[in-house]
């Protein structure tokens, strides 16, 4: 006999339907999987076994033949296992005949449970978009369910309650829930921040517009504890959003009972491979910087990471995806991230501080310049850190809350979104020249205030953009429909570094 | 014996680097013209040059000589001429036998103040360097170094930068300067202001040339400010140059855990006169500082409070700024960048404001 029973495959984070067909025939008894399986699926084939008979089924001792459809394109993972041994039990008759559109995922363990699948809100939401009516995933993975609307998800736990549901009876579909984002208990909150008010204020502006950000400072954690706060002020995630950046954490295997709902905060070492970066391998997973999509990618130390490394950086800056090649094809991944940035002022890293800086000018020099090309030109605001103490206990003067901060932030980031609808684009930040040039005119005073910066400080027409671009984030951020004076001011105060200053 | 000037003379002694002490040596018993008309009778004195004043000893050849360096941008000053230097003339100083020059020759005879330092300066030196360049410049005196890294290089850029007139004295013939780093420094001073070698062009430059165009640099100023060196610097030299040759010698403070400093602290321990800014050097040297009125200046209220509390505290932070004036940071800011702008005061590193003039 013949069953189909309907599946889904991963692509990079992608999910494509795959069908399993499982024939049963006379001849001496195997199983033959076919259809590029890799050695995972391939020995989906002893799961099955196992996991039939420890349910109270028989695993049929015949010729087994599975095909999984499309045959030209390599399988992965463990995720057919439960499809298979439904095909089987349909194929030998042990259930009813597979149900049209029902598809199902899901890895067996020997004893008959399922377990958790990596890559399963992929599989859901390219289900969803497929119309499907019913969807079956291993109870594992139902946290991960909640928010998909469209098809009923079943979540059974163990091959026997995934088989009565195939026929109809069992469990009812996972409850659906709307997305709640408003978090207030973040580890690290600007309110344990003491002073820093310049630093603050322009991580403010930052979040507002999704500028990338360098600081520079002392050595001592005043850079990386601002760094950490930075989540807590940055705009709420949208549904999608959400659902985007859970899918990257979803195929990489790092969803646990819920899907991401806080903007992610990646920080690799400067150590990190290239591969840990970007994504790919064998296993082709996301890297830290698809894992950083819609949140912050913070790279401490900057001038400490090789050439090799940030030259990764440079598609996803200008694209937001990264482009990973595999043998035989290439896997594209969503890597839009807020860049953060720091570096010591000078190689001891004391100029500027207290203590003595032991470098010449010609030593200060040559390390700015380890910072330079591309990545500086995607700077928009360069902070300056003081060092800082870390006050773990709440003290009487604590200094404004990150909730209050991101309040603003969010007013503004929802002034943007107005602005820029339908344009592809959502934050001042991504604003190409043309927007630049329609939203972002200085008014008569700002104007000669500009020109004044120009000659004064030396401006390229590259920094005159940027400028342009933070100010009106700060203008957004004042509720103002114009760009003012002191807004371009502002601005002009958090101008980033100019090759060779 | 054709008619020559004395001032071939010396280009024909200058040459070939026979070394000035030497020549002023003989010049204390002979008259110059002796040594042309029998150069035999100090062939001893001469030493191992000797040979070549000789082979050169052609009046058509050295008048084609100075065309050639002439056509090369080079003008050569002797001390037969009329235009050099007074300061320059003086015993203590050993005279030069004549000056290689490219651009503008006039400002040997104006007043000048030299300002040298260590090579390897920390941003300290490099700032105050920097400041005191521009000061004297902008007070109208000439600054002249040497043509180093460190200090030299910074004070000759700040007095270009603010217009100021500019002489640097280099160690080595005018084509063959070093370090190759202040190659572009060198280029803009022989335009905008002059650049002087003792040294006939080919002559590279070598440990024995540096003291030499010390003394030079020494003596053609009214004062040298040595801004930072460490307790063996070359800088140090020229202070004493200085000293010998009568001249004011100025020094700049620095931090007594610095070994950069060492040498500057020492020198005013032994009485060199300690630099706070520029008005301490015009003070000294009797010059009154230029009045300098901010042009049709009006501050708000607001940028006067800050400026109050700058020049009070001498430099402020941006976070007690805020707190003293109840401002929020982004109404501070545009306050800062506008005085900013307007060169009242400067942004220092870690977000620390101060008021831009040394200046008393």
């Amino acid at each position: 006999m013949l069953s189909k029973v309907s599946s889904f495959g991963l692509r990079g984070i992608d999910a494509y339907p795959v069908e399993v067909e499982t024939d049963i025939h006379s001849g001496l008894p195997g199983t033959e999987i076919v259809g590029l399986p890799d050695a995972a699926t391939k020995e989906s084939k002893e799961r099955v076994k196992s996991a039939l008979k420890n349910s109270g089924f028989v695993f049929p001792p015949k010729n087994i033949t599975v095909n999984l459809a499309p045959a030209d394109t390599r399988k992965e993972g463990s995720l057919y296992d439960l499809p298979i041994a439904l095909g089987i039990l349909a194929a030998t008759g042990q259930i009813a005949a597979a149900p049209e559109d029902f598809p199902v995922v899901g890895e067996l363990a020997l004893d008959g449970t399922l377990r958790k699948v990596r890559g399963v809100l992929p599989v859901l939401i390219s289900a969803a978009a497929a119309g499907c009516k019913r969807i079956m995933i291993p109870a594992a993975n139902a946290g991960e369910a909640a928010y998909i609307t469209g098809p009923e998800i079943y979540a059974p736990a163990t091959l026997k309650e995934a088989a009565a549901l195939f026929c109809g009876e069992g469990a009812a579909p996972v409850a659906h829930r709307t997305l709640e984002t408003e978090r207030s208990d973040y580890a690290e909150d600007l309110k344990y921040v003491k002073g820093q008010y310049a630093a603050k204020r322009a991580l403010e502006i930052a979040a507002a517009g999704g500028h990338n950000v360098l600081m520079v400072g002392p050595p001592g954690g005043g850079k990386t504890m601002l760094a950490r706060c930075l989540p807590s002020i940055m705009p709420e995630l949208t549904l999608e959003e959400a659902l985007e950046t859970s899918e990257i954490y979803s195929v990489a295997g790092l969803l646990d009972s819920d899907i991401i709902r806080e903007r992610p905060f990646r920080s690799p070492h400067h150590t990190a491979s290239r591969i840990s970066m970007t994504g790919g391998g064998t296993s082709a997973r996301p890297g830290e910087i698809s894992l950083a999509h819609n949140g912050v990618l913070f790279l401490d130390e900057l001038p400490e990471y090789p050439r090799s490394s940030l030259e990764i950086l440079r598609q996803p800056l200008e694209d937001g995806v990264i482009t990973v090649s595999r043998a035989a094809r290439s896997v594209t991944y969503p890597a839009d991230f807020m860049l953060v940035a720091s570096m010591n002022p000078c190689p001891c890293g004391h100029y500027g501080t207290d203590k003595e800086c032991v470098c010449t000018p010609a030593q200060i020099q040559k390390y700015r310049a380890r910072v330079s090309g591309p990545l500086l030109d995607r700077i928009d605001l360069r902070i300056e850190a003081d060092n800082v103490t870390y006050d773990e206990i709440s003290s009487d003067e604590t200094a404004e809350p990150s909730s209050a901060v991101r309040e603003r932030v969010n007013r503004a980031r929802k002034i943007q979104q107005k602005r820029l609808e339908g344009s592809g684009v959502y934050c001042n930040a991504k604003m190409n020249s043309a927007m630049t040039r329609e939203y972002c005119r200085p008014d008569a005073e700002g104007d000669r205030l500009l020109k004044s910066a120009f000659d004064k400080l030396g401006l390229s027409a590259r920094a005159y953009t940027r400028i342009l671009k933070v100010a009106r984030t700060i203008a957004d951020l004042a509720e103002s429909a114009d760009i003012r004076a002191e807004h371009l001011s502002e601005a002009i105060q958090y101008r980033a570094f100019e090759q060779g200053t | 014996m054709m008619e020559i000037s004395e001032s071939l003379i010396y280009f024909w002694l200058s040459r070939t680097y026979v070394g000035a002490h030497k020549i002023n040596a003989i010049a204390r018993s002979a008259p110059i013209k002796a040594i042309w008309e029998e150069p035999e009778r100090f062939r001893q004195a001469l030493g191992d040059k000797y040979g070549e004043l000789v082979r050169t000893r052609s009046r058509d050849f050295l008048c084609g000589q100075l065309e050639k360096l002439r056509g090369e941008g080079i003008g050569v000053m002797t001390r037969a001429n009329p235009s050099f230097p007074e300061r320059l003339r003086q015993k203590e100083v050993s005279p030069p036998l004549a000056l290689y020059y490219m651009g503008d020759s006039g400002l040997l005879s104006t007043d000048s103040v030299a300002i040298v330092g260590t090579r390897a300066c920390s941003s300290y030196g490099q700032n105050v360097a920097q400041r005191l360049a521009s000061g004297i410049a902008s007070e109208g005196l000439t600054v002249v170094s040497g043509l180093a890294t460190g200090i030299d290089g910074y004070a000759l850029r700040a007095a270009l930068d603010s217009g100021g007139k500019v002489i640097t004295v280099v160690a080595s013939g005018l084509d063959k300067i070093t370090p190759v780093s202040n190659t572009a420094l060198f280029e803009e001073i022989s335009e905008k202001g002059l650049a002087v070698s003792e040294l006939p062009p080919g002559t590279e430059a070598m440990k024995f040339t540096f003291p030499e165009r010390n003394r030079l640099i020494a003596g053609l100023t009214l004062g040298t400010v040595v801004v930072e060196a460490p307790e063996k610097s070359g800088a140090l030299l020229t202070a004493e140059f200085a000293l010998e040759q009568g001249r004011e010698l100025f020094a700049v403070p620095g931090n007594v855990t610095s070994p950069r400093s060492a040498g500057t602290n020492a020198l005013i321990a032994d009485g060199a006169k300690l630099v706070r800014g520029v008005g301490d050097i015009l003070s000294e040297l009797g010059i009154k500082p230029r009045v300098r009125e901010p042009d049709g200046m009006n501050f708000t209220d607001a940028e006067c409070a800050i400026i109050r509390i700058l020049q009070r505290d001498g430099s402020a932070h941006f976070d007690s700024l805020c707190d003293c004036l109840g401002l929020k940071p982004y109404e501070l800011t545009p306050l800062l960048v506008g005085l900013e702008l307007k060169d009242v005061i400067i942004r220092l590193p870690a977000n620390n404001y101060a008021i831009k003039d040394l200046i008393k």
